[in-house]
């Protein structure tokens, strides 16, 4: 029998994770379901859940490898109770390497899909805990997204 | 530096997702370990593995033919 060494997940629906971003200021995050987090676009100096934290305006919502909050150094500092919609899988664009066209990525599948439906949609990658860093503090600083730009610059995709 | 990884393929058959990670390195020029371009130092599935071709074609089978880009040379595969 093959021995299979998996990850455990440090995390469950609806931890709220604060996430240091550099200079003292502190992102926050929430798990949603399996490794889908929800990013904030706010910044505190203080590494305390928010106010109304489901209200604040969302930076982005993505996948996240299981052990990243803890490489992180992110740091736990509730959990809280989620609305369905947050609670439910999002769908992401899919494209493997060489593929024309394009794909919905869904709870284990992936169906072909036009330029249109895949536009606004997240890439199906699974993010480190420095790259989402890197991408809130782009987001702060008004910039785009240097990852999503480099992944898509090499899978061909022109948006 | 490496990006997050965004997912390719996938499939619970691992001959298939063997034979796809060296159609990957054959995409992107070869293992230079064998004078490619790829940023991989050998390839996956060595070029006279006796295996190869069952591998190759599991991924063919799975996921379809991806360009190759490697250096012409010999290689153990049927198609």
């Amino acid at each position: 029998m093959t021995k299979m060494n998996k990850r455990r997940s440090q995390f469950n629906s609806g931890d709220i994770f604060a996430i240091p971003l550099g200079d003292d200021y502190f992102s926050f995050c929430v798990a949603c379901v399996g490794n889908e987090f929800i990013f904030f676009a706010h910044q505190t100096l203080e590494p305390e859940i928010p106010k109304s934290l489901l209200e604040l305006p969302i930076a982005f919502r993505v996948l996240l490898g299981k052990g990243e909050p803890k490489e992180g150094g992110w740091l736990l500092i509730g959990n809280i109770e989620l609305p369905s919609h947050l609670t439910q899988k999002t769908k992401f664009l899919h494209k493997p390497v060489g593929a024309e066209g394009y794909f919905i990525y869904l709870d284990g599948e992936s169906n072909p899909a036009t330029e249109e439906e895949v536009r606004h949609l997240e890439l199906f990658t699974v993010w480190y805990a420095e790259d989402v860093v890197e991408r809130l503090n782009e987001h702060f600083n008004g910039q785009e997204c240097s990852t999503t730009s480099a992944i898509k610059k090499q899978l061909g995709i022109p948006f | 530096m490496y990006r997050s990884p965004t997912v390719d393929q996938w499939s619970t058959n691992r001959a298939a997702t063997r034979g796809r990670e060296q159609q990957l390195v054959d995409f992107y020029g070869g293992a230079k370990s064998v004078g490619g371009s790829a940023r991989n130092m050998i390839n996956g599935v060595a070029d006279f593995n006796p295996n190869r071709p069952f591998y190759m074609n599991a991924a063919r089978a799975a996921f379809g033919d991806l360009q190759d880009n490697i250096p012409q040379r010999l290689r153990l595969d049927w198609k």
